[in-house]
């Protein structure tokens, strides 16, 4: 084998990555407890539990959305991110009478959304409404999804909208839609307009790489606990070397 | 066979028994221990225990008067309930929504009852009415901003390209951005119409096709108003290209195979000069110069990672709407560059109508563009200045109440 | 029988996302793997293509059960339904080229999304001052000002070359904002490869039924 044009750049991705993956690997296989105690508290994820809570408790439904954000493209993560959420809320609100509404803008991520719902019920014996779809297309374009999603989002029976994946800008829209029936709002987005919007319109947003943390808050999943170790080993690393390039540049070593 | 044990009577009962079988108590019910039981004359002297009872005297006999009404405060509890914390939670909070008084506002969701929103209607009405009056209103005109080294690069790198020479312009912007995108793109197209290029669309998204052919129509459409001679641009259309970042790396790779299937089959006088100049695509590199237009910050890395290493002396350049500018400035700066020009929003578009001084739609509508900032920013600011200064302006919602252990 | 497909699933997964990665580092084709990685991506084409019209078709079901079933709304979803389908008509009848299906996209689809699109900038305002009575701490307000800086330094005001609110609209975007951006951007892209990590190793299993 040859590398193709590989620069000091790709060779250092590439070994960034494989040490990503070996330390996720040696955490997970050294039996070592994880546990969501030592998790700072992200005020969200608090008041989300107490909606789940409130929600099942008044015959009230959540609404959740995974987003629009593909897989084939970088916004790929988030909407696998924004499934664990989706998997985390069907868990412990699902299994009712007033299953959550699940919404999406993008064939892919509803078709996966479809097969988690679907698969949830099956493993617990759980039966919907027969010919119900179990998640709904709203829209192929970003804005005919927020259009097509506000009926679900501000709907009466509606308690609590969850918005999580992949947004653009148009999540302001969804976002205010849910303000006159009092819903409770949980949005959260890796894409740089929608945080702009998340963050002058929603009290405690879930914002950057919060995301990707569901499956730690939400159900304590041990290998998404051994990932956010290893991305906060990974965070300090980058960030030492960052400072120590700056350091370097200054004192004109590079 | 395992057994279990009534708690009531102590009688061993099969593994699988749902009752007992000596006192019938319910086995699944709940899981009860047998508790101290408490009597109602326990804490008292022998002679009040005498005289309490209907036949004083006899130690057997019941109680004059039944235990509710001389000890309320002393409850029996022959059993405990033993249930897990996850219940008590449960019961807590059943117990705080028959309870009002313990509700806090947080605790409930406002009614269903949609609240009417006076102050966005008028605040609607007001930014749509200003800025109608500044699109009308001729002699309200606002500078146009200094033109940056990125626009100049673009007129520049345009400006060198030969007539008849390939150009690939992705219009990867969804419909909603049409408005600012074309008011940003509309000269730099414009431009290369007017030297003849050979024009190659496409996009990586579903809209993309049609998004194009609006463009190119606008374009044919200003023309005709502007010139007494009509141009017909020489473009192609290869539509869309289905999977997002697989799609641009399988583009890159292939281009040829999308462009042979949009090449004429019968080559007149007008179209074989296109053809051969389009036939001689062969990869990525064949193209005089790249253009994006997009309003995705995603969409621009996208192209800067799969497309843009393959590149070798063909420049990329960037057509952007304001909100992806932040993302993608750094790729600008980067030393190498990894964009040789870039135009960003209406101002980018305004800046470039000023250079080649042909179709000015980001001009006539710039003014409004700025007067609409403006307003917002005036607008926040007197809302800010108002809630810091008086903070009596409706005032807030409580705080969510914190969390009661059981 | 059933775990048996899985495991097929979960290796077919694998061995595919380590083709593609290594492609992007390794010359492929001296062991012959660079044609499989091609058909991969070729398939990951058609699909996302086909994918368009399984979503489409769940648009159709979902709005004639709510039609059907009377639900509330369910007159917006005969009317979608009919949109979509006189769409079709118009496309399959003039083609994707014509200038009926142009006309559709024209007078239709564009005017609709861009009054979306300025709904929401008069309703971003709204919802900014919403905020600002529930949440005014420091950051909040630093966030505003921020805010308000941009809006009002995004040109020179009144042909005055260079106004003191453009030059700090300069700076504040050049660097904290740029700072901002690339400390969040670190930690997403450490999510992403989190993400595609667990894929690779078989943890993540979005496919698995």
């Amino acid at each position: 084998m040859s590398f193709i044009e590989l620069n000091r750049v790709g060779i250092a991705g590439l070994l960034f990555v494989l040490a990503f993956a070996a330390g996720f690997l040696s955490l997970l296989g050294s039996g070592k407890k994880l546990s969501r105690d030592r998790l700072r508290t992200i005020p969200a994820f608090s008041r989300l539990e107490k909606a789940l809570y409130q929600a099942t408790e008044g015959g009230k439904c959540i609404h959740i959305s995974p987003g629009r954000g593909g897989l084939f493209n970088l916004p790929g993560a988030a909407t696998l991110a924004g499934l664990r959420f989706l998997k985390g809320i069907y868990l412990s609100a699902g299994l009712s009478d007033r299953p959550p509404i699940v919404s999406s803008g993008e064939p892919f991520v509803d078709i996966l959304s479809t097969e988690a719902v679907e698969e949830i019920q099956r493993a617990h014996d759980a039966r919907h409404i027969p010919g119900e779809p179990a998640s709904q297309l709203t829209g192929l374009t970003p804005f005919s999804f927020a259009g097509g999603a506000l009926s679900a989002v501000a709907g009466q029976d509606v308690t609590a909208n969850v918005f999580a994946g992949h947004f653009g800008s148009e999540i302001g829209l969804m976002i205010d839609a849910a303000d006159p029936s009092g819903a409770q709002v949980f949005a959260s987005s890796e894409n740089f307009a929608a945080q702009a919007v998340l963050s002058a319109t929603v009290e405690d947003p879930i914002l950057g790489e919060e995301l990707f943390s569901a499956g730690a808050y939400l159900q304590g999943e041990p290998d998404v606990l051994a990932s956010m170790l290893i991305e906060d080993i990974a965070r300090w690393s980058l960030a030492l070397v960052i400072l120590g390039g700056i350091v370097l540049r200054y004192l004109g070593v590079i | 066979m395992a057994e279990q044990d009534c708690p009531i009577c102590g009688q061993a009962n099969p593994e699988k028994s749902e009752t007992c079988q000596k006192c019938g108590a319910n086995l699944y019910w709940a899981e009860i221990e047998p508790g101290e039981v408490i009597s109602p004359l326990a804490n008292k002297s022998p002679q009040e225990q005498d005289e309490a009872r209907i036949l004083p005297g006899i130690e057997d006999s019941l109680p004059a008067v039944p235990a509710a009404f001389t000890e309320p405060s002393a409850p029996v509890h022959p059993y405990r309930l033993m249930v897990s914390e996850t219940q008590k939670n449960y019961v807590a909070l059943l117990e705080k929504m028959t309870h009002p008084d313990q509700i806090q506002p947080a605790d409930l969701q406002a009614a269903a009852v949609r609240k009417p929103r006076y102050l966005l209607l008028v605040w609607g009405i007001l930014l749509v009415g200003i800025l109608s009056f500044s699109l009308f209103w001729d002699e309200l005109q606002v500078g146009i901003p200094p033109i940056p080294a990125e626009v100049l690069a673009v007129n520049r790198s345009i400006s060198k390209i030969p007539a008849g020479a390939p150009v690939l312009v992705a219009v990867d912007f969804q419909p909603a951005y049409t408005a600012e995108m074309e008011m940003a793109s509309e000269a730099v197209i414009d431009q290369l119409v007017a030297q003849g290029t050979n024009l190659v669309f496409m996009s990586t998204i579903p809209t993309g096709f049609w998004q194009a052919e609006h463009l190119i129509q606008k374009i044919k459409a200003d023309r005709d108003l502007v010139e007494s001679a009509p141009v017909n641009p020489n473009y192609y259309n290869l539509g869309f290209i289905s999977g997002g970042a697989l799609g641009l790396a399988n583009f890159v790779n292939e281009p040829y195979q999308f462009i042979e299937a949009q090449l004429p089959t019968e080559s007149s006088a007008s179209t074989a000069g296109q053809s051969a100049s389009l036939g001689n695509v062969t990869s990525i590199n064949d193209f005089s110069v790249i253009f994006v237009l997009t309003e995705d910050p995603d969409t621009a890395r996208d192209w800067l990672e799969q497309v843009q290493p393959h590149l070798r002396r063909t420049p990329l350049m960037m057509i952007l709407s304001a909100q992806a500018e932040p993302m993608v400035r750094p790729y600008l700066e980067m030393q190498p560059a990894k964009i040789q020009g870039m135009l960003v929003g209406i101002a980018g578009g305004v800046q470039y109508e000023s250079l080649s001084n042909q179709v000015q739609t980001a001009r006539e509508n710039w003014t409004a563009s700025v007067l609409g900032n403006i307003l917002g920013g005036l607008v926040l600011g007197v809302a800010l200045t108002a809630f810091l200064v008086f903070q009596r302006w409706n005032p807030p919602a409580a705080p969510a109440a914190k969390e009661k252990k059981p | 029988m059933k775990q048996v497909w899985r495991t097929i699933a979960v290796i077919l997964a694998i061995s595919a996302g380590i083709l593609v990665l290594l492609g992007y580092f390794f010359d492929l084709s001296a062991w012959g793997l660079d044609s499989v990685r091609q058909v991969i991506l070729r398939w990951a084409l058609i699909l996302a293509a086909v994918a368009l019209w399984v979503g489409a078709g769940n648009l159709v079901r979902v709005h004639w059960r709510k039609m059907v079933s009377r639900q509330d709304g369910g007159g917006y979803s005969l009317v979608t339904l009919a949109s979509l389908a006189l769409t079709l008509v118009v496309i399959v009848v003039s083609g994707p080229n014509g200038k009926m299906s142009q006309w559709v996209f024209n007078h239709v689809q564009i005017p609709v999304e861009t009054s979306l699109l300025a709904l929401l900038a008069i309703v971003l305002i709204y919802a900014s001052i919403r905020v600002m009575r529930r949440r005014l701490n420091p950051f909040a307000i630093a966030l505003f000002l921020t805010v308000i800086i941009l809006l009002l330094g995004a040109t020179n005001w009144m042909g005055m070359e260079a106004s003191k609110f453009s030059m700090l609209r300069e700076w504040i975007l050049a660097v904290p904002v740029t700072a901002g951006a690339r400390g969040v951007l670190l930690g997403i892209a450490l999510g992403t490869i989190a993400t595609g990590v667990r894929i690779l190793v078989g943890f993540e299993r979005p496919y698995e039924e």
